[in-house]
Parts: structure tokens; C-alpha cells; sequence
């Protein structure tokens, strides 16, 4: 992480890259739920009695949910 | 024990109380103007989870069990959307809230310059994708019903007898709740609380069944299919998912209309995709649980029931029951609710308003009212009919699907309105109706089998075209119809919309809303001017037709007292008007508002010129303004300027005046001691000579002192007002001091003082005038002589170089000068003490410091710890430039 805002042009490009965040997070979401990646690790079989695809979908989801949390949490608590 | 049908009823209809229990509560605390609770982010995120209908409920464990992992995409792509809210959600509600959008139709039409059309097609297609999707919640419902009331071989009611109940009773919900008023915002807190806690019973129940599966089985091998998971079918219904979440009624009525305020979006942002992560958890576990526990051709949409009938947990299968009873009820309550908002909004009162074409002729809250409880009746109606209809066909995915793809022909209008200024109404016409056409060939019509289409349309194309074969458009050979129609419906409808809109015009009215749109988040909100007239009585009369009485007296109190009027109704200016339409579109639609106000308001066609030149208009008044601002700014300045140089001017008087009486106080002393003298010689001829030479001698020694007085207050006054002639040259310090020495020299000899010189005089040259510089050491050292009276009555002279300056040091041992008087020294006639010494009217330090600061030097007291230290600095001299002759000396004291 970058050193805390000690002016105010360095608190507007901390907010300004929150936002990209925001708005890059769901071409992230398609990227990893929505292409052919999902594919990549429902190929690789089965870990003890749960698919590979299965627990990738799920992990990746939940990744992707405190993510938005983290970043919405933020920008929010800017306003 | 074996759940019996009268059981079942009772349990329903107990459950169903609750909900009619909390709707009221709701209300009741709406009323009273208490709303935190329900007005929380949390709430907010629970009532979204209206997306997650009997069809998910159920049917997603059915797709589970038929295709693995698909039935995961039907979450994902909320979930997309959801993680992007900043980007579109937020754009959605800010335009809702500035808006006072009803209904995702409303948007549409506001957004495309407020268009009847728009607003009519578009609700026309939600019905037409809604209809299908109510009957699938009816037949969740019954199949639940007949699942649990057959478990042990009994006999279950006619199925359509229950449906025709649960119909019957969720229109009278939806009715009670729906539309109990007329709200300004569209909100119904009552209904939302309700699917709030509908939500939690959702959920937790289908938690409780998924977590009793993986116990009871030991977890059982996730087996799945080992196609691929990223198809084209998985990619459409990730795309159709996210689509839904926004274009659908229901969905745009909790997500926008309900939406209390823009922060909730931060929260459900995260907490809704963690929902439908949790809702969706246990699908694959319980169906894989169905396919082992449950003999071969059971019906997989029941998983959720049957496999804990299977295992004989009764009462889990009824949660599980009222699970799939809380999805359905909700779903169904807010569609119609939502449906129903736009039928009224967008063809009753567009009806109501040709037939009563005077403003103020019949009851339009009256009417609305109806329109909105006639439109829940027959919406359910429809959905009931085509329950009946299509009975018992295809699995509960399909259906829900179908509608998907409906209702998404409206997203390339919705966003192409969003973020392009473009984008005009005929565009987005002729896209909705290619969209909805291509749709109905392909997914819609087929979907009834050979009902509406022949079967050689369907296998051949109609009259043999092969090109519009309904499921191979074009020759395509894409095999899932589904993907297939949504490719071409999409693809066709986005390119008809782009095109049209590069070849048609907007009209005044729609390029400002085209701009209230696109540019929602700018700090200026796009406002435009419609040069309407209306008088403020008749606007009054219609909100208070359409609000109600007491809501419109509010709304103008609050407009006159923001415009400042003492009157009670405010100025009927464009404002005023623009105001109450957009309190009119929170209750009867953007469109319907402005043909309202238009029955009331003249003018309002406002042309391009007449736009161009108000904004010449106001430019020129902004740049007066500017201009004034200026003015004042440079007034402002002036005036300060003029009352620091009147302080100034104040202060110089008094000190004039001070000086002045000074003066004429030191010359009166010497003065009068003449004059007794000179009276003395002049009335007393008896005065012997040595008494006459001596009165001569002290009224000589006066008139001399009143000279020097004089003198030096004419060199003070050419000192103080820069005028001084000073001849600056080269100067060996040593030749100064030597001239002060011999010139003080009588008076240290009469006091008895040693006056100690610098050893390294010699060598240091100065810039300065010779007799001046003489002048100042003179007077220090006389001051020193005078003052310094001790027991060792010495006075040192040092010299040092500082900051490229010589500092001369005159430093006498007497009593010193006390801190405070250590500026007032260099005062006029300022004397230290009561020690009034002959020769000195106090005006060598002042006299002496003038000269110094004109040398380009300074003369200041240190500080010492015994006695007084004079420091008098001047320029040092380049040792190059040579020394040129002293002259004769010119000493003033």
C-alpha cells in the first residue's frame, strides 16, 4: 500500500483509483466466472469427494463478494 | 404422520397471516413516520432477494440435477452486476431518486423525451414476459402443495383448484398492500418488510435442507457431468441473469424504485451476491442426494420437497414448503404491484386523460386507484389462463428463462439511454419492436408447440423460406434455442436501435432528458427551460386531484417558503411548474405527468433558437455579474488601503504634536534663564562686573545650547524626511574614531574617563561619509560619558565584522539601561530618568540612528549584563578601493 494522504491531491488519487477499482471489479468478476477459465479448473478433476469445478466457482465468488466489500465499504464511507 | 390437506391449508394460511401481519405493521410505523428499520440496508438487500423466485428455489435444484453446474450462472451474473454497482446501479438510482421513476417502463419513457409509445411498448412487453413467469410461481406452488399432500398415497385437491386459491389470495395481498394510497415515491414499505421476511424464510430453509443432506448422506460424491462449464449457453445465461436483475419489473421496482437512499447500494453490493452464494450452496448437494435417495423418473423440480420426505423429516419438507411458499408469494406480490404501477401509469390514465380532456373534470385518484387494483386482478388472471394452459410442460427453468429473454430486448434502449446522448426515441422504438418480434418467432411462439405455429413453420420456415425456420434463423445452426434466439433477437435489436438513432433527430424535450441522464452525475444538473405558463391556482388543483389535498398543500408551502414569498401560494414561474410534474411522475409516470401539466400549462414548444438565445441571455448576465464581482472586489481593496493610510496619518499627527510641545518645552528652559539674566543687567545698574561677566557668560552658554537644539532639530528633521546630503566614500574606521576621540576629548578630561580604542582600527574600511559617521561616534561617546558614571568610568570601543557589516561597539560601565527603556532611548527628546544633563535635549541617539540607517547600517542597544552597549554597524568597503584624504571634521554635538 501506498503511504496515507498528506495533501489533498494525494487523497483525490486515492479516491479517483477506488472508483477504477469499483468499476474494474466486475470485468475482473467476468474474467474469472464467466470465460473459459471456469473451464481451466473444472478440468482438473476432483479433490477428495468435491469437483474441482465446483470448489473454483464457489471460492472465486466469495473472492470476488469481499472484494466489493472492501472496496464499496470504502468509497461509501468517503460520501 | 402424513401431512393432510386441511393441515397444509392451515399452515399456509397462518403463514400468510404473519405476512399480512407484518405488511400492516410496516405501515403502520410508514404512518408514524418510523421507518429506520425498515428503511436499513439490510432490509434493502433481503427485499432484492425477490429475484430468487419458486423457480430458483426449486427449479435450480432441477437444472442441477439435469445439467451440474449451469444452474450456478443463474447467480452469477446478478452477482456481476451487483459488483459492478458503481457503474450502473448507482447511475440507475441517483436517476430514480432525481427522476421520480415509477417503473422501469417510466425510465424508458422519461429518458426518451417522456414518450407515451415507449412507455405503452414497454409495459406491453413486461406483460407479455411476466405472464408466463406468475404462472410458473403458481405452479410451484401446486406442485409443492400436491408434493407434500401425496406423500403418503393421499388424494390432493384438483390442481387447479389450488392454484386458483394461492391466485386468488396473493392478488388480494398484492391489492391490500400495493395500492393502498397513491405515494409520492411509489414506495410500499409494507410489502417490503413482508419479502424481507420472506427472504430470511427462504433462505433459511433451503440452508436447513441443504445442511440435513449433507449430514444425513455423510456428504455423497458430488459426481458431475465432465462437459465443459463454460458453453455459449452458460455465457447467455449469465448475460440473461444480469439483464434481469435490472430490466425486470419486479427487480427494478426493489432495487430502484424502493431504494431509500444511495448508500444501501454500497451494502447490498456485496451482502446480495452473498445471499444468492448462500441460497445456492446446497443446490448441487441436494440434487445429487435426489438422484441417489429417490427412485428413477422422480421429478427433480421437487428435490427440495421429496428428499426430506424420503428420509421422513416431515416438518424440514414443511419449512422447506413455506421456503418455496415465501419465494413464489413474494415474487408474484411485486410483480403484479410493479406491472400494475405501469399498466395505470402508461395506458389507464393516457385513456382517462382522452377522455376527460378538460383539466378539471372527473376523479383521477379515484381512477388510478381502480386502473392499479383492475390490473393486479387481470395480470393474475393471465397468468392463471396460461398456467392452465400450459400445465404440466416444460421444466420451471425453461419458462423462467423464456421471460428472461424477453423483458433483456429492453436492455440495449435502457443503456444505450444511460451513457449514450444519442440515443433517440425512435431508436429505441424500432429496437424494443425488433427485439420483441425476433423473440416471439423464436423463443415465444414455439414455446407452445404446434399451438400458434404450423409444424412445417416451425421445421421448414413459413411458406418454405428456410431463412426464418424459427429455430434457425438465417440458416444458423446454433442447437439451444434458447442461446439462439437471444444471439439474434439482441444482436438485431442493438443494431436497429444504433442505426436508427444516427438517422433520426431528438426532439428540445428529449435532448434535455438526454442529458439529465447521460450526464447524472455532473455537479450541475441539466435543467432546461419550457417557457410554460400556467397560474399557480391551477397547478395547485391538479396535484391536489393527483396527491391529495394535504400532500399538495405541503409540496407549495415548501416551494413558496424556498422562493421566499409571503403569500400563500408561490409564483407560478417554469420552476414551480417543473416541480409539481416531477411530484406528478412519482405518482402517474414521467409521461402521464407531462400530459397533465400540458392540459394546464400554454406554451412549453420551445424551439432551438429560442434556447440559444436565453443561453446568450444568461451568459450576458453572468458576465455582468462577473463584472460587478470584480468591481466590488477592487472597492474593497481601495478602501482598505485608504483606512490603513488614515490610521497611519492619525498616529504621524499625534506624534507631531507630541514633538511640538516637546520643543517648545526644551527652548522655553534656556529661554527663560536669559531673559532673568538679561532683566537682571538691563534693571539693576549695580551689578558688579564679575557678577555682569558671569550673567553674560551663562546667557551666552544658553543662547549656544538653544542653537544646538535648534541645529540638531533641523539635521533631524533632513534625516528623518531622507533629503540628507551624505558625501559616502571610502572611509578608514580608525580615522573616525580618532576624530570622535580628540573631539570628546575635553569632556572625558573634565569627567575623568579613559576611553579605551581597538587595537585593529587600522586595517578596516567602511563605506560611509567621514563627518557623519564621526558625528555618531561622538554622540556615543558623550552618551557614555554622561551616563556611564561608576567607580571605574571607562568606555570601551570594539570593533568586529557581522554579516558583511562593521560593528562598532561603544561600551560604557555605568548602571545601564533597563530593558524597558531600550527602544524609548532612541525616541525624541526621550531621557533616561530624571538625569537632565546640560547640552543634551535628547536628541543624539534619534539623530545618530537616522544617520546610521542612511549609512545603509544601524545603530541598536545590546543587551548586557552591566553597563550599556551601543552597536552602531555600517557597510564595510571593498579593501581595493583605496581611502581618499579625510577633510576637515563638522561635528554636530
Amino acid at each position: 500500500m501506498s503511504a496515507p494522504p498528506s495533501d489533498g491531491a494525494e487523497a483525490s488519487w486515492l479516491r479517483r483509483r477506488r472508483e477504477d477499482a469499483a468499476a474494474a471489479l466486475p470485468a475482473l468478476g467476468v474474467l474469472l466466472l464467466a470465460s473459459p477459465v471456469v473451464d481451466a479448473f473444472a478440468g482438473l478433476g476432483v479433490l477428495g469427494p468435491v469437483p474441482f469445478g465446483f470448489l473454483y466457482l464457489f471460492l472465486a465468488w466469495a473472492g470476488l463478494i469481499l472484494l466489493t466489500a472492501r472496496v464499496s465499504l470504502r468509497l461509501s464511507a468517503e460520501d | 404422520m402424513a401431512l393432510t390437506v386441511p393441515g397444509l391449508v392451515a399452515v399456509s394460511v397462518l403463514y400468510a397471516t404473519l405476512l399480512f401481519w407484518v405488511a400492516a405493521w410496516a405501515e403502520r410505523r410508514a404512518e408514524a413516520g418510523q421507518l429506520t428499520w425498515i428503511r436499513s440496508p439490510l432490509v434493502y438487500t433481503l427485499s432484492i432477494s425477490v429475484y430468487c423466485t419458486a423457480w430458483t428455489f426449486y427449479g435450480a435444484v432441477g437444472s442441477a440435477a439435469r445439467s451440474g453446474l449451469e444452474f450456478a450462472a443463474i447467480y452469477i451474473g446478478p452477482s456481476l452486476v451487483f459488483f459492478g454497482w458503481w457503474v450502473l446501479l448507482r447511475k440507475l438510482v441517483r436517476i430514480g431518486r432525481a427522476e421520480r421513476i415509477t417503473s422501469i417502463a417510466d425510465l424508458i419513457s422519461s429518458r426518451y423525451g417522456k414518450s407515451s409509445a415507449l412507455g405503452v411498448l414497454v409495459t406491453l412487453l413486461a406483460l407479455l414476459a411476466s405472464t408466463p413467469y406468475i404462472a410458473l410461481q403458481l405452479q410451484s406452488l401446486t406442485l409443492s402443495f400436491d408434493a407434500l399432500t401425496t406423500s403418503d398415497g393421499g388424494a390432493a385437491p384438483p390442481r387447479t383448484l389450488t392454484a386458483l386459491s394461492f391466485a386468488a389470495g396473493l392478488a388480494l395481498f398484492a391489492i391490500f398492500f400495493g395500492t393502498r394510497r397513491i405515494d409520492a415515491n411509489e414506495r410500499h414499505p409494507g410489502v417490503v418488510a413482508a419479502i424481507a421476511v420472506e427472504a430470511v424464510v427462504k433462505l433459511g430453509a433451503l440452508l436447513a435442507v441443504g445442511l440435513f443432506v449433507v449430514v444425513a448422506t455423510s456428504g455423497p460424491p458430488l459426481a458431475l457431468p465432465s462437459e465443459p462449464v463454460f458453453t455459449p449457453r452458460w455465457a447467455t445465461l449469465t448475460f440473461l441473469s444480469a439483464t434481469a436483475i435490472i430490466c425486470l419489473p419486479r427487480m427494478f421496482q426493489v432495487v430502484v424504485v424502493e431504494n431509500s437512499a444511495e448508500r444501501h447500494l454500497a451494502t447490498a453490493a456485496w451482502a446480495f451476491p452473498t445471499y444468492l452464494l448462500l441460497i445456492s450452496l446446497f443446490v448441487l448437494p441436494i440434487a445429487l442426494a435426489g438422484a441417489v435417495q429417490l427412485p428413477e423418473g422422480s421429478n427433480p423440480d421437487l428435490y427440495v420437497l421429496t428428499v426430506p420426505l424420503s428420509f421422513g423429516q416431515e416438518g424440514l419438507a414443511l419449512f422447506a414448503y413455506l421456503g418455496g411458499f415465501s419465494a413464489a408469494t413474494s415474487m408474484v406480490v411485486v410483480s403484479t404491484i410493479a406491472l400494475s404501477t405501469m399498466v395505470s401509469n402508461h395506458i389507464a390514465v393516457p385513456i382517462w386523460l382522452r377522455l376527460h380532456p378538460t383539466p378539471s373534470s372527473g376523479d383521477l385518484r379515484a381512477a388510478i386507484l381502480t386502473s392499479r387494483r383492475t390490473a393486479i386482478a387481470v395480470i393474475m388472471c393471465f397468468g392463471y389462463l396460461y398456467f392452465l394452459q400450459t400445465q404440466g410442460a416444460s421444466g420451471l427453468a425453461s419458462i423462467g428463462l423464456r421471460a428472461f429473454a424477453g423483458i433483456a430486448q429492453i436492455l440495449p434502449a435502457l443503456l444505450g439511454g444511460l451513457f449514450w446522448h444519442g440515443a433517440t426515441r425512435a431508436g429505441a422504438i424500432s429496437g424494443i419492436l425488433t427485439g420483441l418480434a425476433v423473440w416471439m418467432w423464436t423463443l415465444f411462439l414455439p414455446s407452445f408447440g404446434a399451438q400458434f405455429l404450423s409444424v412445417d413453420t416451425l421445421a421448414d420456415g413459413p411458406w418454405g423460406l428456410s431463412m426464418l425456420t424459427p429455430t434457425a434463423l438465417f440458416g444458423s445452426t446454433i442447437t439451444d434455442p434458447l442461446v439462439h434466439s437471444v444471439y439474434w433477437s439482441l444482436s438485431l435489436n442493438t443494431a436497429v436501435f444504433v442505426a436508427v438513432s444516427m438517422l433520426s433527430r431528438q426532439s428540445p424535450l428529449e435532448q434535455a432528458q438526454a442529458r439529465a441522464f447521460v450526464d447524472a452525475f455532473s455537479t450541475t444538473p441539466a435543467r432546461v427551460y419550457q417557457g410554460r405558463i400556467a397560474t399557480a391556482e391551477d397547478l395547485y388543483a391538479l396535484a391536489a386531484r393527483i396527491l391529495g389535498p394535504e400532500t399538495a398543500r405541503r409540496l407549495f408551502a415548501r416551494i413558496a417558503k424556498a422562493q421566499g414569498t409571503a403569500k400563500q401560494l408561490p409564483d407560478a414561474n417554469d420552476d414551480l411548474i417543473l416541480a409539481v410534474e416531477r411530484e406528478l411522475a412519482g405518482s402517474v409516470g414521467s409521461a402521464s405527468a407531462h400530459a397533465l401539466v400540458a392540459q394546464i400549462a400554454k406554451g412549453g414548444q420551445i424551439s432551438v433558437d429560442q434556447m440559444i438565445r436565453m443561453a446568450d441571455e444568461t451568459a450576458q448576465i453572468v458576465e455582468y455579474s462577473h463584472r460587478l464581482e470584480r468591481q466590488s472586489k477592487v472597492l474593497e481593496r481601495t478602501a482598505a488601503e485608504l483606512r490603513t493610510a488614515n490610521a497611519r496619518l492619525t498616529a504621524l499627527s499625534a506624534q507631531k504634536d507630541a514633538f511640538l510641545s516637546q520643543v517648545s518645552h526644551e527652548l522655553r528652559t534656556p529661554m527663560t534663564s536669559i531673559r532673568a539674566f538679561a532683566e537682571i543687567l538691563r534693571d539693576h545698574g549695580d551689578v558688579n562686573a564679575g557678577d555682569a561677566q558671569r550673567f553674560l557668560t551663562i546667557i551666552h552658554d544658553e543662547s549656544q545650547r538653544l542653537t544646538r537644539l535648534l541645529d540638531e532639530i533641523l539635521d533631524l528633521s533632513v534625516l528623518e524626511s531622507g533629503r540628507a546630503r551624505l558625501d559616502i566614500d571610502t572611509v578608514p574606521m580608525r580615522a573616525a574614531i580618532e576624530r570622535a576621540a580628540s573631539a570628546t576629548e575635553g569632556l572625558r578630561h573634565a569627567q575623568g574617563i579613559r576611553l579605551e580604542l581597538p587595537d585593529d582600527a587600522g586595517e578596516v574600511l567602511v563605506r560611509a561619509d567621514i563627518n557623519r559617521l564621526a558625528q555618531v561616534i561622538i554622540n556615543l561617546i558623550s552618551n557614555a560619558v554622561k551616563y556611564g558614571t561608576s567607580t571605574d568610568p571607562n568606555v570601551a570601543l570594539s570593533l568586529s565584522e557581522r554579516e558583511g557589516l562593521i560593528a562598532l561597539d561603544v561600551i560604557d560601565r555605568g548602571p545601564g539601561i533597563p530593558e524597558e527603556h531600550r527602544e524609548h532611548v532612541f525616541e525624541k527628546f526621550a531621557r533616561l530618568g530624571e538625569m537632565t544633563l546640560a547640552g543634551s535635549a535628547g536628541l543624539g541617539l534619534p539623530i545618530s540612528r537616522q544617520i546610521a540607517r542612511a549609512l545603509g547600517g544601524d545603530l541598536v542597544l545590546v543587551p548586557t549584563e552591566k553597563g550599556a552597549c551601543f552597536r552602531l554597524t555600517i557597510p564595510r568597503a571593498e579593501a581595493a578601493e583605496a581611502p581618499r584624504a579625510v577633510g576637515g571634521s563638522r561635528g554636530l554635538a
